[in-house]
């Protein structure tokens, strides 16, 4: 249908107002770090940049993304291709299972493997965690462009010569491009703001070496300065993925659904691709389920402080639920806006909150921490302090669930009501916001098991006194009572994976 | 059911245009109407004038004129991409055009003063596919634009329209549960539930299969013409166009080319493009006299209707003969012409003939008699024909 000057032009305040709030909010702590690395004055922050020491950092921290970045690549596209491709046995029980690692924290992975070999950490450690916690990244967006391909056109280049595997490689594989691309981009930005692998793994990245300036030094202008190095490395990956990535230009002509495709014959080969699945799954989710379950049932023939354990709990559901209210109080309107009232203007408001996609979470809580000892005084080390970081770290992923859900219901239903004589306000909740319901609710579960697993804000952020799931698991780990941290790493699992689990059976694309 | 006073717009502005005059004005309009008209409805339902929409340099709608009387349904018909959807957007407000005025029943919704929201313009809109919500049930759905009423009224007239489109009772069930044709049913009860001013329809049953929509079609038309409302409604099948609208308006890149009932549209073109849009023809050139025209198929009479206008000389011109005008006979009779192909369609079927100078035309005949592909046939042509003035 054309649009032609369409009313959607005039974007209603009641839209715009909070979401520019929003924007505002979001975007405040990175203007805040900026000006803080500012007032740490010029010619130190130069002598701060330009020392070997700060050159080795990027060298450390761009060498784990890049090797991690790569295998994931590696381990996430073969196993989405065998998994949806080939006729590997069980190929729908291994889909779901694949997918488990991404609910697994990356300190409690980094905890199953250092607790065990003590060796391993250090940069292989950091790359063997960060592998195997962040490759459904890559192979979530792989399986979802898998299935998206009309069969045809595999049909037609069979009938026009090519081989079976020839098709594979000249019209499958180059169409998953966008999708391996928007993955690596994931994991490299992940991998750069992990701090809970790099931690435990006691590798000197970026996000451990600010975040030791900060509270062993209490230097706050050297991590101030090291952050924003951080966020210009973590902006330059995503224009990269956008480079990368090239048009969006890959789409299916036409409506219906497109028939599933034909999985290759594996044959006796059907024994191997068992095994290359087996190898990703056993470290990924059988050995730290396993490591975890171990120390548990070791420390509880020691006895296990069952009120420690409850209150840890209690105090991460609070957090987090804080943290999930916030975030989608900004996220709805920012994700109405993106849906229904494209334009410039609002193309770059939600641009904006991609931005603090980049963000990494010692960056941002850094950037809080100077905001509210400035700033907000009374605020800070509370619970809505904790709350606003959780806000804007989850932001982009509470506007995408809002986003994809106002989309799915067609414009057409709220033209209806408004011809039906509903104003603005009753179409939003009579109609527009009751059909996003569902996406607003997994949406809103998606945030609040972020929440639960964030560490570095928490660490820098909580109220005194308060002593979450993830800060136990943490810092028990550090000092080696790996027994006492093996409860509340446990709880955290089952917390995250149980969920996970049940997402991706229902929603076999969920991210 | 449908006030037919006019209802005025926003409260009167102080300024040079004083809305009394203008409404003494349209109401001495409408009386001249009257007059011509008989005992008619006051004003029309809705009046557009010189309406223009555009895309940045392209203008999707050039100029447009249209007016549809109380109770009247006229349908939009034209290619895709001709505006026929804009324009009717702009009626419904969810467009806004560069300039033009749009009136509904004498209410001024769109003109130099400004435009009125869409929930404001007392409008019906029925669009492709139903477009239920699909968290209501049927119930609700019909009562959605019912928000100022009570309850109990709301009930009753949700009853009464679901009973007008024949599914009285089915309050209960879920969009999901209904067929096609029901779904649309009860858009259509939805949309005439507030008693709208006019009700929109946006290719309302192109999402049915064949068989069906025809049924629907009727089922709508006589709920349609029961409540009185006048409708427009937008289609790109000139068979629903015809058999559906008591009028209907042939756009083409932005244009009304002609707005006539179908009986016109077809045996009276205006202009080539509305012959060759609106049913099967053939067009070949000719030349004119005052009556006649000469042509390859002999001399052929000139039809008298509006594009039959006197000339004093000849001109060459461009004939439009219908399939169903040529006559097909024995080899030898009339001018002779080689079967060169056949549609067939089972009652009938179409012919592709050959003249010997290579002019192609169409023939219909009846699904009994058909030549054979390849034999000599001679035709001739029943009639009057149409003529327009530029050989296209």
């Amino acid at each position: 249908m054309k649009r032609v000057r369409s009313r959607q032009e005039s974007v209603p305040l009641m839209l715009l107002a909070p979401a520019v709030v929003a924007v505002l909010v979001a975007l405040l702590p990175l203007w805040y770090l900026l000006d803080q690395a500012a007032g740490e004055g010029l010619a130190n922050a130069w002598s701060d940049l330009w020392t070997s020491q700060t050159a080795q950092l990027l060298w450390r921290s761009l060498g784990l993304a890049v090797t991690v970045t790569a295998l994931c690549v590696l381990i996430g596209t073969t196993s989405a291709f065998l998994v949806v491709r080939t006729d590997v046995p069980m190929a729908r029980t291994f889909e779901v299972l694949l997918a488990l690692p991404l609910a697994v924290p990356s300190f409690v992975a980094a905890f199953s493997w250092v607790s065990w070999f003590r060796w391993l950490a250090g940069f292989w450690g950091a790359v063997l965690v960060l592998t195997l916690v962040s490759y459904p990244f890559v192979y979530l967006p792989v399986v979802a462009a898998l299935r998206r391909l009309d069969p045809a056109q595999e049909e037609v280049a069979r009938s026009l010569g090519r081989s079976r595997t020839g098709v594979v490689a000249a019209v499958t594989l180059p169409q998953l491009r966008p999708a391996v691309a928007a993955g690596a981009l994931l994991v490299a930005l992940y991998v750069l703001s992990d701090f809970g692998a790099v931690g435990t793994m006691r590798y000197e990245a970026f996000t451990w070496v600010i975040y030791g300036a900060f509270r062993a030094g209490f230097d706050p202008g050297r991590a101030a300065v090291l952050s924003s190095l951080l966020v210009a490395v973590a902006l330059l990956v995503v224009f990269a993925e956008s480079v990368v990535r090239g048009r969006p230009g890959f789409t299916r002509l036409g409506s219906g659904a497109p028939r599933s495709p034909e999985r290759l014959d594996l044959g006796p080969w059907r024994a191997a691709a068992l095994v290359v699945l087996f190898t990703v799954l056993l470290p990924a989710v059988a050995f730290p389920v396993g490591s975890v379950t171990i120390w548990f049932l070791r420390g509880f023939s020691a006895g296990i402080d069952w009120a420690e354990l409850a209150t840890a709990a209690a105090q991460s559901l609070l957090l987090a639920v804080s943290g999930m209210v916030a975030t989608m109080l900004m996220a709805v309107p920012l994700g109405i806006l993106a849906a229904r009232h494209r334009n410039r203007r609002t193309r770059f408001i939600e641009g904006s909150v991609y931005v603090t996609h980049a963000l990494p979470g010692i960056v941002v809580a850094l950037s809080l921490v100077f905001v509210g000892v400035n700033l907000l005084r009374p605020l800070y080390q509370s619970v809505p302090m904790v709350a606003l970081a959780y806000a804007v770290l989850f932001l982009p992923l509470g506007v995408g669930a809002v986003r994809a859900s106002v989309e799915q219901s067609p414009v057409v239903l709220e033209e209806v009501a408004h011809c039906l004589g509903a104003g603005r306000w009753r179409v939003l909740a009579r109609v527009t916001l009751p059909l996003a319901l569902p996406g607003l609710a997994s949406g809103a579960a998606l945030v609040l098991l972020a929440a639960m697993k964030e560490l570095p804000a928490t660490l820098l952020l909580h109220p005194t006194g308060t002593e979450t799931l993830a800060m136990n698991v943490w810092s028990d780990t550090a000092v080696g009572r790996y027994a006492s941290a093996a409860p509340f790493a446990l709880a955290l699992l089952l917390v995250a994976v149980v969920p996970t689990w049940l997402l991706a059976r229902t929603s076999r694309s969920a991210l | 059911m449908i006030p037919a006073r006019p209802v005025e717009g926003p409260a009167a502005p102080p300024g040079p245009v004083s809305l009394d005059a203008q409404a003494a004005g349209s109401q001495q309009q409408a009386s001249e109407r009257t007059a011509a008209m008989g005992p008619n409805p006051a004003q029309p339902a809705l009046e557009v004038h010189s309406l223009h929409a555009g895309y940045g340099e392209t203008d999707v709608l050039d100029g447009i004129d249209l007016s549809v009387a109380d109770g009247e349904i006229v349908s939009l018909l034209g290619p895709s991409g001709c505006g026929k959807t804009t324009l009717l957007r702009c009626i419904a407000g969810f467009v806004t055009p560069s300039s033009g005025v749009i009136r509904i029943h004498g209410r001024e919704v769109f003109g130099p003063r400004g435009s009125v929201v869409p929930e404001r313009r007392q409008v019906g809109l029925v669009p492709q596919e139903g477009a239920l919500f699909p968290h209501l049930d049927v119930g609700a759905n019909v009562a959605f634009g019912l928000a100022g009423m009570s309850r109990r009224e709301s009930r009753a007239r949700v009853e009464e329209v679901l009973a007008m489109v024949g599914l009285a009772g089915w309050q209960r069930r879920r969009p999901a549960e209904l067929s096609g044709g029901q779904q649309q049913r009860v858009a259509l009860a939805r949309a005439l539930a507030p008693s709208p001013r006019l009700v929109l329809l946006d290719e309302p049953f192109s999402a049915l299969d064949a068989g069906l929509r025809q049924q629907v079609r009727e089922e709508v038309r006589l709920v349609l013409s029961r409540a009185r409302v006048a409708t427009v409604m937008v289609t790109h099948d000139q068979a629903e166009a015809l058999s559906f609208s008591e009028r209907a308006a042939v756009m083409d890149r932005g244009r009304i080319l002609q707005v006539d009932d179908p009986a016109t549209l077809y045996r009276h073109p205006a202009d080539p493009v509305v012959g060759a849009f609106v049913g099967d023809s053939t067009q070949l050139p000719g030349l004119r006299h005052a009556g006649t025209v000469d042509t390859a198929l002999g001399v052929l009479r000139v039809d008298g209707g509006p594009a039959g206008s006197e000339v004093a000389h000849e001109e060459v011109v461009a004939v439009l003969v219908r399939p169903e005008q040529v006559r097909l006979g024995a080899e030898g009779s009339g001018v002779a012409a080689e079967v060169l192909g056949i549609q067939y369609f089972g009652h009938d079927a179409l012919v592709r003939l050959g003249l010997a100078d290579g002019t192609e035309l169409l023939a219909r005949v009846q699904g009994t008699c058909l030549p054979a592909r390849g034999s000599r046939v001679g035709l001739s042509v029943e009639g009057d024909v149409a003529v327009f003035d530029h050989p296209s």
